[in-house]
């Protein structure tokens, strides 16, 4: 079975690293570590696709965050199959920032899936989140839907990792 | 020596005072720079596995492994390895402080660079055990990034405080002009009605007078007792006053009060209450004015002859809606967030009467008996109003 890269990007303490153990092992924690360089964890999910399950085998990349995408970045993006870019929905800077790892990605990896996630959800009081956020300017920049996440109560964190899962498979990559 | 690594420094190490030649003091740094351990070469063959380890005691376990498995990194590079490999690539690919975790597993940061090595046209992988450097490294990144996110803490707290004052700066503004407008007209008849030419006014003028200063003080009470409301469910001190509660009744009641409020005369109100409701445990009082806020919030924005509609009815699943919806103009997003803060008000609700309280009120209200307020708007398609409260408060036994 192939191993996908998986590359999880953006700003640093938007909850890249939670919003991967969430995933992997189902795990929250509130002390926020400082991620250097580039984690990588190994996971296998099991994905519907084309109402088909599917095992797909991720190696997931928690890459060190930066308030804008640099070298490194850049390096790091090398061979992934596709990305998850993560943005702080509680931050004023968080459609720049995502906008701006969305475009690297773009750049670095054409032709290769990516999704928008909106970390921290829960923090958000308003009737329509997407509204507030101003979120269908990425959908409408991208053709990219983005969605929120919340690795504190889980929300959206699996369907964020399996959206990319499926479309790393209807690419066929 | 292990699998071809160069493991003793003071072999071949020169003499004092000897000379060397380049290449001689080139193989002397070499072979100790690799003789630490945490550092080797690996040597890639054609298949990608490791062919020989060039150093470092660490890594010379791996010889004959795929390097896909032992260095993770590598997966997916597979074609830029390829490009590496035939020169068309003249980059060499290069990581920093790579760490693999996984539940339990303590990080060992690994910097790893591959290029060609020009002798033997192989992959050469240099690794580097980062260790102590690394770990200083992320020492260093967690206080930066603590530093800037307690800056940007900061700075968000100071937003919001700087934006609650604003609000409560316009909403005291708004708050002393709408009290005192109905306070001029009290001062104003009561004036007219001391003076003693008021014995010249015909007993019906004096009862405009005295009517016009009935409804302003009436007014005067709505505004305050709001104030009251909103302000003991802000600090937690407003109590229900709770018994079985008729909700036919309660509608029919909010619902013949709205009629006659100035706005709602020229609307057209229809109830949709369930008449087989079962008792609900509440407060009359506040649950007729949640409706009776919704209702006249409707009428106030809907249209001459628009038509407003009442629904009160238990929810499949067991819960209690009372629904208010209108034809009005509706909001849309951004306005409706406002509509619902405290102490937000809206540039459309300024032509109106009232204080901008209602929907917070019964926000709150709603709240206060397990529920919420929801509120499905958009320009333009009017305004539904939603609370929803919880189906536990139906009369036991009388289940939907």
């Amino acid at each position: 079975m192939k191993t996908h890269k998986i590359c999880v990007l953006g700003d640093f303490g938007v909850g890249k690293t939670s919003l991967i153990r969430r995933y992997v092992f189902n795990a929250f924690a509130q002390d926020y570590h400082a991620t250097l360089g580039v984690n990588l964890y190994k996971y296998e999910d099991e994905i519907l696709f084309e109402e088909e399950p599917t095992r797909l085998r991720f190696m997931i990349w928690d890459v060190e965050g930066a308030a804008e995408p640099g070298p490194h970045a850049e390096r790091y993006v090398v061979g992934a199959s596709a990305a998850l870019i993560v943005g702080d929905a509680t931050r004023a800077t968080a459609l720049q920032t995502v906008s701006a790892y969305a475009e690297m990605f773009e750049e670095q990896a054409p032709g290769r899936p990516f999704a928008l996630a909106f970390n921290k959800a829960d923090l958000i009081a308003a009737p329509d989140p997407h509204a507030k956020l101003g979120l269908q300017e990425l959908d409408a920049r991208f053709g990219v839907e983005p969605l929120l996440t919340s690795a504190l109560t889980g929300a959206g964190v699996r369907e964020a990792f399996r959206k990319l899962g499926e479309q790393v498979l209807a690419y066929g990559l | 020596m292990t699998a071809g690594g160069m493991q003793d420094a003071s072999r071949g190490a020169p003499h004092a005072g000897a000379a060397l030649g380049e290449e001689e003091a080139l193989l002397w740094a070499a072979r100790s720079l690799f003789s630490r351990g945490d550092m080797a070469i690996a040597l890639l063959d054609a298949d990608l596995r490791v062919a020989q380890i060039l150093g470092g005691e660490k890594f010379a376990a791996v010889v004959g492994d795929d390097a896909l498995e032992v260095f993770p990194a590598l997966i997916g590079c597979e074609e830029t390895l390829e490009r590496i490999r035939s020169g068309a690539e003249p980059q060499a690919l290069s990581f920093e402080n790579i760490s693999i975790h996984s539940d339990g597993y303590a990080p060992q940061y690994v910097n790893l660079r591959v290029y060609l090595d020009p002798h033997s046209g192989h992959l050469a992988l240099v690794l580097q055990d980062a260790g102590e450097t690394a770990r200083l490294q992320r020492n260093l990144v967690q206080q930066r990034n603590e530093l800037a996110l307690a800056r940007q803490a900061l700075e968000t707290a100071r937003d919001e405080a700087l934006a609650a004052s604003r609000a409560k700066s316009s909403f005291l503004a708004n708050i002393s002009h709408e009290l005192r407008t109905p306070l001029n007209v009290v001062i104003g008849n009561a004036e007219i009605l001391r003076r003693p030419r008021a014995a010249a006014l015909s007993s019906a003028e004096a009862a405009d007078y005295a009517g016009d200063i009935l409804s302003s003080g009436e007014l005067l009470l709505d505004l305050i007792n709001d104030l009251i409301d909103l302000s003991r469910a802000e600090t937690g001190d407003l109590r229900l006053s709770e018994s079985w509660c008729d909700l036919g009744f309660i509608a029919h009641q909010s619902l013949r009060y709205a009629t006659r409020l100035e706005d709602g005369r020229d609307k057209r109100f229809v109830e949709t209450a369930d008449p087989h409701l079962p008792p609900f445990w509440g407060d009359e009082r506040r649950l007729k004015q949640i409706l009776l806020n919704l209702l006249s919030n409707a009428a106030k924005f809907s249209p001459p002859g628009g038509a407003i509609t009442l629904r009160v009815e238990r929810e499949p699943e067991g819960r209690l809606l009372l629904e208010v919806a209108d034809e009005g103009p509706g909001l849309d997003p951004s306005e409706l967030e406002v509509a619902l803060e405290p102490f937000g008000q809206l540039e459309s609700g300024k032509r109106h009467k009232g204080t901008g309280l209602g929907l917070p009120i019964v926000k709150s209200l709603a709240r206060f008996h397990g529920g919420d307020l929801q509120i499905v708007t958009a320009p333009g398609l009017g305004l539904r109003a939603q609370v929803r409260l919880p189906g536990s408060r139906f009369s036991p036994g009388d289940s939907a």
